[in-house]
């Protein structure tokens, strides 16, 4: 049973949001004090996040988790909190940013699917490539958050300064979450591996 | 294709097998420059060199290198960078042997060579 392609957006779209709105009160406790001006991190987690649900769900993901991130933003006190709509175009571009940067690293234009490369199990996506996107999102994602926040709001803080500030905790959040989580793949490698050694062990020394 | 399977979760899983395998392939340090890595490397290629390459399990219990785990996850390492091969035994195919590749062997011709200038 195939469901419409209306419903199978609408359900990654709400697999997106509820993903951000779940990691984003664990990033904040965690790493509330890398904080530089609201909104603006020196390491931001999430920015590995969107790359994942833009990787896994397409552009439900980035759909999901800009809604995820506009929810959040008006029912806490986190993020830049500068007036309601601002607000909300600052939540949508991380997904378009998101978004344009894969199809951008994977030469998938707009209005082409990722899944005739996953599909065909090729080796479109390694790790050089998931640096590479982590690079490109960082600069689109800065760069037009930053710009937009001096276009519409009130900014006081120096232009190269937040941007600096945003481009390296963008970065380098992506790269410390993806190598956190390649060292939990390791990990339970390793333990899989330990227990059927052990089991091969067991099983030789048994008569 | 059956009517029961769910393709939106064949497709997700898809995709997060992709995900995963991209992950284990983000770029580490250099290789050798990991304790123990150089020793293990030379290990194989004197086995190898005189005769007997080392099977896999005979390896993963040798504890001077260390840990199970960790001479798994060098071995796994010096594969990816290329530098041993998995071969399977001439009388026994379900044997692995770890045997160096040319790149190994190619490595240990230079560094003989720079010592060999250096002792000049």
């Amino acid at each position: 049973m195939s469901s419409p392609p209306f419903s199978r957006f609408a359900l990654f779209t709400a697999i997106g949001a509820v993903v951000w709105i779940s990691f984003l009160p664990l990033y904040d406790l965690l790493f509330s004090w890398t904080e530089f001006v609201p909104g603006i991190n020196w390491i931001y987690l999430p920015h590995g996040l969107r790359m994942m649900l833009v990787l896994l769900l397409g552009p439900a993901g980035a759909l999901g988790f800009s809604i995820g991130a506009a929810l959040y933003t008006s029912f806490t006190t986190h993020g830049p909190q500068l007036n309601s709509e601002l607000d909300l175009i600052l939540a949508l571009i991380p997904g378009l940013a998101a978004w344009f940067a894969v199809m951008l690293t994977f030469r998938q234009w707009p209005g082409q699917s990722l899944r005739p490369l996953v599909h065909a199990g090729t080796q479109a996506l390694d790790g050089r490539r998931l640096l590479l996107l982590a690079f490109v999102s960082a600069i689109l994602n800065s760069t037009s958050h930053i710009t937009t926040r001096y276009a519409l709001g009130h900014e006081v803080h120096e232009w190269g300064d937040l941007l600096m500030a945003m481009l390296i905790g963008d970065f380098f959040g992506a790269l410390l979450l993806l190598y956190t989580l390649k060292g939990c793949i390791v990990l339970l490698d390793n333990i899989n591996a330990t227990s059927m050694h052990h089991d091969r062990q067991a099983k030789s020394e048994s008569p | 294709m059956t009517d029961k399977q769910n393709p939106n979760l064949l497709d997700l899983y898809l995709r997060f097998r992709w995900l995963v395998d991209g992950l284990k392939t983000l770029p580490s340090a250099d290789v050798l420059s990991i304790p123990n890595v150089e020793f293990l490397l030379a290990d194989i290629t004197q086995a190898w060199k005189s005769g007997e390459p080392y099977p896999i399990n005979k390896l993963l219990d040798r504890q001077e290198i260390g840990h199970f785990n960790t001479v798994r996850k060098r071995i796994h390492q010096l594969k990816d960078a290329g530098l041993v091969a998995l071969q399977g035994s001439a009388t026994d195919s379900r044997v692995k042997l770890v045997v160096p590749t040319e790149k190994a062997l190619r490595y240990f011709e230079e560094y003989a060579a720079v010592i060999r200038q250096v002792g000049k």
